[in-house]
């Protein structure tokens, strides 16, 4: 082995990996996965409300983006076609448990449980009063995230938390930006309007 | 009650997502509506309290996983588990075969070993062994050609030498295991299930830390 042979370090694109996954390349994966493991579960860990859910939603995108690597269509953004992919597993996965997700956002932490939910923020962890306003607060804009007509609740996500370009989000969803534009509005309305009914501003 | 025309505009200003001309446009609509004021300030302080839940968003499990299909067979990874194992093994025979000062040609051969998938360890080190008898006859005519002071090596001497190599191949190929099963664990630790109820697509897993990035 030439211990001392150094390559220059290049960083290769979502789009070269995903070209290398489809040359055979397996360990091109892990890279992919490594990079967007993290949005990837955050964005669906708020569309289908069960932590194990979310879970079970990124591994299928993954291993559906492993077995449609040669459907990936040349010039576009890896991005993209992963949030596709993993906003359709989301539907099916809302479609089979309705009932179910109906219940669960009636909690008061509804939505994504997480490990920071059961302590207290570091800023407020010294003042129990305003630690418990911070969790209630969180609570209502998850609950009112929620409520959302789901088109409207994917747009918000998808800007909001993933900071997609409504251009982008257009493509994910496959409509005109302007219905973007507009479902957005109509989204931050409606969160404005259902906090404002619970007095948080 | 907010102008319906300036929607497309009020949201376009808040994800500084406007042309510089609609831009004006809105500043100047502004100036004169309170009602779009309003609702502005209002859609910032949603995106505000948004953003403030962005900062707990959960922990994701770390699991990587390979798909159990013919070019990605899981049979690779043994491959390469037991070339990594055979060169370690390589290494320290090579340093056994410099000790012994005879000669250090079979380490060579033995780096030099190309390692083939399915073939066992135990069959490796057979060849290995059959191989360096093979270069020792070779030696013995050349030594009995021109004699020298040192004792010559028998036959057995060579195979106790290679049961040790057998030996520290193996301990090599039971760390690589042990590190292997340890991710395993580690991941179906982190994920609470085990990984094989999952998904049944999943066969192996591939571990988790990816050295050169960084945690989300």
């Amino acid at each position: 082995m030439a211990m001392g042979e150094c390559a220059a370090v290049t960083v290769p694109t979502d789009e070269d990996l995903l070209l290398a996954l489809r040359g055979g390349h397996a360990a091109s994966l892990g890279v992919l996965v490594a990079r967007w493991e993290g949005p990837l579960f955050r964005f669906v860990s708020r569309l289908v409300d069960r932590p194990d859910d979310a879970r079970d939603v990124c591994q299928e995108t993954f291993l559906r983006i492993l077995d449609k690597a040669e459907a990936f269509r040349d010039g576009a953004r890896f991005s993209t076609w992963m949030y596709q992919i993993a906003l359709n597993l989301c539907r099916d996965q809302t479609r089979k448990k309705r009932r179910w997700s109906r219940l669960l956002i009636t909690g008061p932490s509804a939505g994504v449980e997480t490990p920071r939910d059961h302590a207290a923020p570091e800023t407020v962890a010294t003042n129990p009063a305003a630690a418990y306003e911070h969790t209630e607060r969180r609570g209502a804009v998850r609950r009112a995230l929620s409520a959302l007509p789901r088109e409207q609740r994917e747009v918000l996500l998808l800007k909001e938390y993933e900071g997609l370009k409504f251009r982008e989000i257009a493509d994910v969803l496959g409509v005109a930006e302007s219905t973007v534009k507009s479902r957005m509005y109509a989204g931050l309305d409606a969160m404005r309007m259902s906090l404002a009914s619970l007095g948080i501003q | 009650m907010t102008c319906t025309t300036w929607h497309d505009s009020l949201t376009g200003r808040l994800y500084g997502e406007i042309g510089a001309e609609d831009d004006a446009a809105l500043t100047a609509h502004l100036e004169t509506c309170a009602g779009c004021r309003e609702t502005l300030d209002e859609f910032q302080s949603v995106r505000a309290l948004l953003r403030d839940d962005e900062r707990d968003t959960p922990r994701v499990p770390r699991v990587v996983v390979l798909h159990d299909r013919s070019r990605f067979r899981p049979a690779l990874l043994a491959a390469s588990l037991l070339g990594a194992a055979v060169l370690a093994g390589a290494g320290a025979g090579a340093g056994y075969a410099l000790g012994l000062g005879h000669s250090p040609t079979p380490a060579v051969i033995a780096a030099a070993t190309p390692v083939t998938p399915g073939v066992s360890t135990e069959e490796l080190v057979r060849r290995e062994v059959d191989r360096r008898l093979a270069a020792l006859q070779e030696s013995r005519t050349i030594a009995a050609a021109e004699p020298s002071g040192e004792r010559p090596v028998n036959a057995s001497d060579l195979r106790a030498e290679f049961a040790k190599f057998e030996r520290r191949l193996n301990g090599a190929r039971a760390t690589d295991l042990d590190y292997v099963l340890d991710q395993i664990a580690a991941s179906e630790f982190r994920v609470g299930t085990r990984l094989g109820k999952t998904n049944q697509a999943l066969r192996t897993v591939a571990l988790a830390n990816t050295p050169y990035l960084d945690e989300q």
